[in-house]
């Protein structure tokens, strides 16, 4: 009995081993490169799909007959209070959702076993992917949270940054850090060589791209130039007309530079009914002159008399074709963004010839020689909204350039403008930060939207 | 080796028993009953000095045991809990042993081999556990055992939650943790010494058991360890007896009916007059109206003849009246056939049993079937101990037409009076028929049992007891859900033909090892006992679980039939998971007798889990507890035939519903994929310092009895959890949205009593009461973030609050309908009043009651006159409220569905209608946002109700009578037998216990035919 008990007593470090059950099916560490790529490729496949919000509260559609059938829309194309508090909580959540991912991923890199040099060299890609995803949506919710770039508001409220998986309750960080922060993590994703890889996966064009916009953004026209001009050799093969019908379809597209890989379906909030419409239509702004190759897929005739529904995604919707690829970053988009900071640092004729090379492959009137200034900004932008109408960018440009946002009711009469200065462009901080983060007190909020604790 | 040495013992246990059956021995039958006449099943009867001549009761306290062949037989008589009795043999052919309550149960000795090893004679002084009146559960006709056991001891709260064949809730003294749900709060289920799943106690077979106990305090569930945190549900087979085989068989039949009405909707004329006045054009009431008919055709020549043309249609809808309560529910029968043998000799005993039930649901194409099986045989092991070996095993299906989707039972609140089965299309559902509503969908889920328990019990020296169990226990649980694709939902998806109808299939295995060796060593020193005693157990999990979905099977009920070329979020998918967990246990106790009066007992038992990391592994459960035994000091003074006090405190880890994804970080592949790469996903965001909660236990109680007719239990106790577990909101630039975390102590407390009382005792009349009430509340002890937990970003109103309850439903006062403008409006806290569609504030909201009733209780009848036995079973619940759904009560929109009778008097329709129940039905849901989000004053309802849960009346054919049968049959019995058979609420809507519409507890009324030979 007593040896039965010191048997046992001895027994039981070797008990407490028999109790490292391994879980089949769930892991608890990244250990080879591939599992590195995996959990790299949930946090693609996490990337937010706003979309059709975004589009619908920029200027590229107007109301149809059946705008009143979805409420949250049509609160969302009014810029109501209460549509944009509930928009701006998914959008917090679900970027943070991808930032998470690539902070477990991140700070796992340096656990993962390499067996050769391929493998070092595949790490390196996942790693600056993933730097230059985190990148993405840094900017993304910079764009969306904070004031529009200027050197009186670096010091305003950006966006929290967020380096590690773990609980914390971050306060937000100054524009001016936010910005050197998606800066820093942009050089070291530019570092790495990653090419050749699927058009999904951010590859050293993308970070280019996204090089790119960032400087518009910040208004560093040299460094846009530096960073998309080359991106631009040759590109008018990349906008043929084949290419350009192919981003509509689940086929491969040279014009693509990141495009998310999608299973679900994707954009049918547009849509009230197949057989009977949309809720929303191509504003009057958006016009497509015969022989725009971008017409026949913009444009598409629903079942609504006499209404110009939008095509795309929306399209492919109505025809039942799937979406494989949502086109993303494109390299159209790299055009505009050298071809506006040609614009924008006094060099016109750079920019226009770079517009016509573009006009010309989409099967358009080339630009006046001569323009400049405004009228050439303007020019370029009016393409770029032609080119991207319904996928989101024009929401973020219409905040960057501080132009105002005219809605209009269903009869077409303007119903309200959202001003340049209007609150509104600066979503509220959800609740879920102000209610559970001590770090986001009142002063926080941004200016305009309620900060209502309960105590 | 081992195996042929069981083999040959087996095979001699079997010889044995035919060549006793051969020599006909001296029988002596009987019957053991206690002081109020209640069977009392399982009393070991067996012969002094000579324990292998011995035997125990069946489930209605008879016995047969055979006898050696000597003078000066003493028979002895023991039941746990009773005094023991010694009856010397003088030849009687029959005999009735009452036993009387013995506070001290020293004597309770044990003949055959025991399984539950941890149910110790000495835990019972001063723990609380309730014995369940197996009887009057074996009583009840239904399907569902654990739906069965609601109302058998004060405490154990079950309460149904849907369809026949659902699994109910069942809790022990409430809920002991912030989380809702059965992981956090289910109390262990422990059948013959092995663990097994609620899943597994629920397709038990009741006839199979002898005894149930209910272990509610830290003393009596300490030895269990951290597992038995939310208490334990010891379940003990029924075993072999000694003595000639008696085979008994036992037959049940009955109807099964539709049960209460909750809401009474309208009939046709009703029905036509409300969609006039509200006015919506898809209904004909309103279409065929004159006024619609003048509107649509002003200045028509024909107006006269369109108007009787309208006339005409309604007065053809107004031929038909269909209660859809009727026309959908159903009456269908319930049976059971129990077939059992049992029997044995001094060595070796056995029982068998194999029984088949069936009930129909309310609802055609929901009825839950099911066989059982169970063997199990007894072996003495020379003069030392037992071996016990049972195998047990089960199939049961249930099935069921409602879907997450769509569920027929509601059709009852929604097709109108005016339509029928062959009315064609609905006016309530457009572009349908009535076909096309049912044949929708179709899940069947089948549940297969396999369980077997081997257990040795020696003593291979004098106060020395070595026992050991060891069990496996395993469910496999399969559901097909089928859409076939003629189903409104599939034809209205989009799809292509080729892709409709929707298929999923899923297996899961749970399987539960465990094992329990215990050393428990006794000793009387003069007025002194001791009790000394170790264990080691182990207990294993394995979830496995393998899902299938796809799309394009058609009408084709089968995985066979998924189309599997299908791309897109139509492609077929499977998912699995494998979880696995084990937990090792070490433990030690010790108990003190002193001179048969006071007793103390505490036990320690460590538990490592491998839920949790290394360094956080091993937990402890430990519980000290007191006994005193005020009798002993008056023995022979009547008028107080027992009183006995006890208290207990002990503290135990849990880890209920933990898992290891939450404590590290765990990622686990998705059956979506990114490209050509599979997603490898974060489970969760895991909390790196996540403890086990804590429960603390504190009970006391007190035993009294007078005059041996009326006794009396009390008990009081307090559970505090700390560390208690919450999934909390967390910041969301966290990325998630909510994390696991520690954040608070909470604390459940009340008071159960049980009266019983004999009301009558005459020669052949006896009348028994028994009266119990439990009382539960809870409260927030502490947060550990703060006073308030809010556990939505929205929420006005905190779910957790230091010092108040956090059952309690919130929600504004209502003034009722404005009738000025059709709206309700509401108080606010300065006595103002706002519209329905204004702001309200935080202290605008009061307390409208409790969620969880505190209150739930049982009475319970039993009257016997000559061979006639008549019982009868309430349970009652109050103090709660629950919110009511008013999902019938219609407006403009919904006019085309059948709404609740009196609606048209009770709605406001136009200016100056005063005293209204139901607001303005011309308005958007934006303006009643207060209505819709919280509940008020108006919408709720108490939830009390008193139900006649069992019903039986029962004849014993008397001996006489089967003597004329040439004693081929020893016992028989007759009776009706009836449960569910009414309830008594104040709930207006259908059920106050699950609170839906659908799902009420159906009565079900057999006769019950019981014959042994």
């Amino acid at each position: 009995m007593r040896k039965n008990i010191i048997f046992l007593l001895c027994m039981l470090p070797a008990l407490n081993s028999c109790l490292d059950i391994k879980l089949e099916n769930q892991f608890t560490e990244i250990t080879t490169v591939d599992m590195a790529r995996e959990l790299l490729a949930a946090a693609y496949n996490s990337l937010p799909r706003y979309q059709v919000e975004f589009a619908v509260m920029s200027d590229d559609f107007k109301p149809t007959n059946f705008s009143s059938a979805s409420a949250e829309l049509e609160n969302l194309y009014n810029w109501q209070d209460n549509a944009i508090t509930n928009l701006s909580s998914l959008l917090w959540t679900d970027y943070y959702m991808t930032v998470a991912y690539l902070n477990t991923l991140l700070t796992r890199l340096d656990e993962v076993v390499t067996e050769g040099g391929e493998d070092i060299a595949e790490l390196e890609k996942v790693r600056s992917e993933a730097l230059a995803l985190k990148a993405y949506c840094y900017f993304d919710l910079l764009r969306i949270y904070a004031p529009r770039y200027a050197e009186e508001n670096l010091d305003k409220d950006g966006i929290i940054l967020k380096d590690r998986l773990e609980l914390d309750f971050l306060p937000r960080s100054s524009m001016r850090d936010c910005i050197s922060e998606i800066d820093a993590l942009l050089t070291s994703a530019a570092s790495v060589e990653n090419t050749g890889n699927a058009v999904y996966y951010f590859g050293s064009d993308a970070v280019a791209a996204l090089r790119a916009e960032f400087e518009l953004y910040r208004g560093n026209y040299g460094a846009v130039v530096s960073a998309g001009l080359p991106l631009l050799s040759g590109a008018e093969d990349r906008w043929a007309t084949a290419e350009y019908d192919n981003l509509w379809t689940a086929n491969e597209s040279r014009e693509r530079i990141f495009a998310p890989y999608i299973f679900d379906s994707f954009y049918i909030d547009l849509n009230y009914d197949r057989e009977r419409g949309d809720y929303f239509c191509l504003s009057d702004e958006v016009i497509y002159e015969d022989g725009d190759v971008r017409k026949g897929w913009c444009e598409y005739q629903g079942p609504q008399e006499g209404v110009r529904c939008f095509g795309k995604y929306n399209r492919m919707y109505y025809e039942n074709t799937e979406v494989r690829y949502i086109n993303t970053l494109r390299y159209s988009g790299v055009c505009f963004a050298v071809a506006e900071a040609y614009a924008r640092d006094n060099q016109p004729d750079e920019a226009v010839a770079l517009m016509n090379r573009y006009l010309e492959a989409r099967g358009c009137m080339p630009l006046e020689e001569g323009l400049s200034g405004d009228a050439l900004v303007e020019a370029i932008l009016g393409e770029k909204q032609k080119e991207f109408v319904g996928e989101g960018p024009r929401f973020f440009d219409l905040k960057r350039m501080g132009v105002p946002v005219v809605r209009y009711d269903r009869s077409g009469s303007q119903s309200a403008v959202i001003g340049v200065d209007d609150y509104r462009h600066l979503f509220p901080i959800p609740q879920s930060e102000y209610r559970y983060n001590e770090n986001i007190t009142a002063g926080h909020q941004n200016p305009g939207w309620s900060y209502e604790v309960v105590e | 080796m081992k195996l042929v040495h069981f083999a040959v013992s087996f095979l001699a246990a079997f010889l044995a028993i035919s060549v006793s059956a051969q020599n006909t021995q001296r029988v002596l039958a009987g019957r053991v009953v206690d002081v109020w006449d209640e069977p009392l099943a399982g009393a070991n009867v067996f012969v002094r000095g000579d324990t292998g001549f011995g035997t125990s009761t069946d489930g209605n306290g008879y016995f047969s045991i055979e006898l050696p062949q000597r003078q000066d037989i003493l028979i002895e008589v023991s039941f746990l809990g009773m005094k023991s009795q010694t009856i010397a043999y003088t030849g009687q052919k029959e005999i009735t042993v009452i036993m009387e309550e013995d506070s001290n149960m020293m004597d309770g000795a044990v003949v055959t081999g025991k399984q539950n090893i941890n149910d110790l004679d000495i835990r019972s002084k001063s723990g609380v556990i309730t014995v369940v009146d197996v009887k009057r559960l074996q009583d009840k006709p239904m399907v569902d055992m654990s739906v069965a056991l609601q109302g058998t001891a004060p405490g154990l709260v079950v309460t149904n939650r849907g369809d026949l064949g659902t699994k109910p809730e069942i809790r022990i003294r409430g809920n002991s943790s912030f989380r809702e749900g059965d992981a956090a709060n289910e109390p262990l289920f422990v059948l013959d010494g092995q663990v097994i799943s609620s899943d597994a106690f629920m397709t038990l077979n009741p006839l199979d058991i002898a005894d149930i106990k209910v272990l509610k305090d830290a003393v009596a569930c300490a030895l269990y360890g951290t597992k038995a945190s939310n208490g334990v549900i010891e379940i003990t087979s029924v075993r072999g007896t000694t003595g000639e085989a008696l085979v008994t068989y036992n037959f049940n039949a009955g109807v099964t009916t539709r049960g209460r009405r909750g809401v009474l909707m309208m009939d046709t004329d009703e029905k036509l007059e409300l969609e006039r006045r509200l006015r919506n054009p898809s209904t004909p009431g309103y279409i065929y109206s004159e006024e619609y008919i003048r509107e649509q055709n002003p200045g028509a020549a024909n107006i006269d003849e369109l108007i009787a043309e309208g006339q005409a249609k309604l007065n053809e809808l107004r031929k038909t009246n269909t209660d859809w309560f009727k026309e959908l529910l159903r009456n269908d029968f319930y049976q059971r056939h129990n077939l059992s043998v049992r029997g044995g000799n001094s060595k070796t005993s056995y029982y068998a049993s194999a029984n088949y039930s069936y009930q129909g649901g309310q609802i055609p194409g929901n009825d839950v079937s099911r066989f059982t099986g169970r063997i199990s045989l007894d072996q003495a092991i020379g003069n030392i101990g037992y071996v016990s070996l049972s195998v047990n095993g089960g199939y049961s299906k249930a099935d069921s037409p409602n879907s997450s989707e769509f569920s027929p039972t509601s059709l009852i609140y929604e097709l109108n009076p005016y339509e029928s089965k062959t009315s064609g299309e609905l006016w309530s559902y457009p572009n349908r028929t009535y076909d096309d509503l049912f044949y929708q969908y179709e899940k069947v889920s089948t549940e297969k049992r396999f369980g077997t328990t081997a257990s040795i019990n020696l003593t291979p020296l004098k106060g020395l007891d070595v026992d050991a169990v060891v069990g496996l226990d395993m469910v496999l649980s399969e559901s097909q859900d089928f859409t076939p694709s003629t189903a409104y939902s599939e034809q209205q998806s989009g799809a292509d033909e080729i892709e409709r109808g929707r298929l999923s299939k899923a297996k899961n295995v749970n399987t539960n090892v465990s094992y329990n060796i215990r050393v428990t060593w006794n000793r009387t020193f003069g007025k002194h006992d001791v009790t000394l005693g170790a264990n080691t157990d182990y207990y294993m999990d394995d979830i496995d679980n393998m899902s299938i979905t796809g799309y394009g099977v058609g009408l084709l009920n089968s995985a066979a039939a998924i189309n599997q070329s299908i791309e897109g979020n139509r492609k077929v998918s499977t998912s699995n998971l494998k979880e696995k967990t084990a937990q090792i246990g070490i433990g030690a106790l010790a108990g003190y007798t002193f001179d048969g009066t006071y007793d103390l007992f505490g036990t320690y038992k460590a538990d490592a889990s491998s839920i949790l990391p290394k360094d956080k592994r091993w937990n402890a459960a430990w519980a000290v507890g007191a006994g005193w035994n005020v009798k002993s000091y008056f023995k022979d003074w009547n008028p107080i035939s027992a009183l006995r006090f006890k208290a207990s405190y002990g503290r135990t880890a849990s880890l209920a519903g933990v898992s290891p994804s939450l404590a590290v970080a765990t990622f686990q592949y998705l059956d979506d994929s990114y490209g050509d790469r599979r997603l490898l996903e974060l489970m969760a965001l895991y909390n790196d310092s996540l403890k086990p909660e804590q429960t603390i236990s504190t009970e006391a109680g007190v035993s009294i009895g007078f005059w041996n007719r009326l006794s009396m239990d009390i008990g009081w106790y307090n559970r505090v959890t700390e560390d208690a577990l919450l999934d909390v909101p967390v910041p969301s630039s966290n990325g998630f949205t909510s994390m696991r975390r520690n954040i608070g102590v909470l604390s459940n407390s009340g008071i159960e009593a049980a009266l019983s009382a004999t009301l009558l005792d005459m020669d052949e009349t006896r009348l028994n009461l028994r009266f119990s009430i439990a009382y539960n509340r809870n409260k927030v002890l502490d947060l550990y973030d703060g006073d308030r937990l809010y556990t939505s970003e929205y929420s006005l109103v905190p779910d957790f609050e230091v010092g108040k309850a956090y059952d309690i439903i919130y929600g504004p006062i209502s003034n009722g309908i404005d009738p000025m403008t059709g709206f309700p409006t509401f108080r606010k806290a300065d006595g103002s009043e706002i519209p329905a569609s204004g702001k309200l504030e935080r202290e605008d909201m009061v307390a409208l009651g409790h969620g969880v009733p505190p209150y739930s209780g049982t009475i319970n009848l039993s009257f016997t006159y000559r061979n006639f036995e008549f019982d009868a079973d309430f349970y009652y619940v109050f103090g709660g409220i629950k919110a009511y759904a008013f999902s019938y009560v219609r407006d403009v929109d919904d006019a085309n569905k059948n709404a609740v009778r009196g609606q048209v008097e009770n709605m406001w329709f136009k200016k100056g209608d005063q005293d209204k129940i139901y607001n303005s039905p011309y308005t958007e849901t934006a303006s009643l946002e207060n209505l819709t989000l919280y509940p008020n004053s108006r919408t709720v309802g108490s939830s009390d109700y008193l139900r006649l849960s069992m019903l039986s009346v029962r004849y014993r054919f008397p001996q006489r009578l089967l003597q004329k049968t040439g004693n081929f049959f020893k016992y028989g019995n007759i009776a009706f037998q009836a449960s569910n058979l009414f309830t008594l609420t104040r709930y207006k809507e259908s059920d106050p216990e699950s609170g839906s519409l659908v799902g009420a507890q159906q009565p079900v009324y057999t006769v019950s035919l019981s014959l042994s030979f």
